[in-house]
């Protein structure tokens, strides 16, 4: 049997591209659809940047499953992909994660779109009040002093 | 930073999806950060999300009827961690008593989606 593996190129939207095996294609719904649909041996991804793409291939390439004789899986134990994970999330900032969160959908990656939804989760949950919400995610409120004092009021008990 | 989670920038649905993973107190607490806020985390679908992605807990109520005082006593406990399955006992804590004033007629209770109604109170 042929045992050389199959590689996919995939192009961002700023044509940089990324040669991949199809393994680490198929963690994407959206791209195993795609080579399925179409086997071009390059994909232009319009919707992302090389810099976000270059991420997600890291993640996937990590992420594969690689399933040798007899069913065993090769991939890392789930441990050490906890701890990379961990390491590539808290290397990245906010407006990475963003990206990373839109890529993730678009391409149909959920394990990808868990970790960076969880990961902006963790970010608010860390932070004191509303205020530092607002800071640390630039949000400006469109609250008035008088809607501001009532919502407080009717939120008290989450306060204490 | 130019991608900011109220711009919509991040869809509708991603930020319903990030805000259903907070915990329940800082999801109270957050109603005050801008004005989409209570209207995402009011809405059916975060509701719907996040009795999928929060873990399970029981509310355990015990009466216990008074003649002399006439009064209903309503001690409220709640399961301290999530519950698994294959666990036989949950550790439990106390919660709250609430004192009922007895009626000539029981109190009637129902419960919807976490929500609790345990009758009148004159």
């Amino acid at each position: 049997m042929e045992n050389e593996k199959k590689m996919i190129t995939l192009k961002s939207s700023d044509d940089v591209t990324f040669e991949v095996e199809e393994a680490v294609v198929l963690e994407s719904q959206f791209l195993s659809h795609l080579v399925q649909d179409c086997p071009a041996p390059e994909h232009k991804i319009k919707e992302v940047t090389g810099k976000i793409l270059s991420k997600v291939v890291e993640y996937c390439e990590k992420h594969v499953v690689v399933v040798v004789d007899g069913g065993d899986s090769s991939s890392s134990s789930g441990d050490d992909l906890k701890k990379w994970d961990d390491k590539f999330i808290k290397e990245m900032d906010l407006s990475t994660v963003y990206d990373l969160i839109a890529a993730a959908n678009y391409l149909n990656i959920q394990a990808l779109l868990d970790l960076m939804c969880q990961r902006v989760a963790d970010v608010i949950t860390a932070c004191k009040d509303h205020k530092e919400i607002r800071e640390t995610l630039g949000i400006v409120s469109d609250y008035t002093a008088e809607e501001e004092a009532e919502v407080l009021k009717e939120n008290e008990w989450a306060f204490d | 930073m130019n991608l900011h989670l109220c711009n919509n920038v991040v869809p509708l649905d991603l930020q319903i999806e990030i805000l259903s993973r907070l915990p329940t107190k800082s999801v109270a607490r957050f109603m005050l950060v801008s004005k989409s806020w209570p209207k995402i985390i009011n809405s059916k679908s975060f509701i719907r999300l996040r009795s999928l992605t929060q873990p399970l807990r029981f509310l355990l109520t015990l009466h216990d009827t008074d003649y002399q005082t006439r009064c209903i006593n309503c001690s409220f406990f709640s399961s301290s961690s999530p519950i698994s399955s294959s666990s036989t006992s949950i550790p439990t804590i106390f919660l709250s008593t609430i004192i009922l004033p007895l009626h000539e007629s029981s109190y009637p209770s129902y419960h919807v989606n976490g929500l609790l109604n345990i009758g009148e109170i004159m």
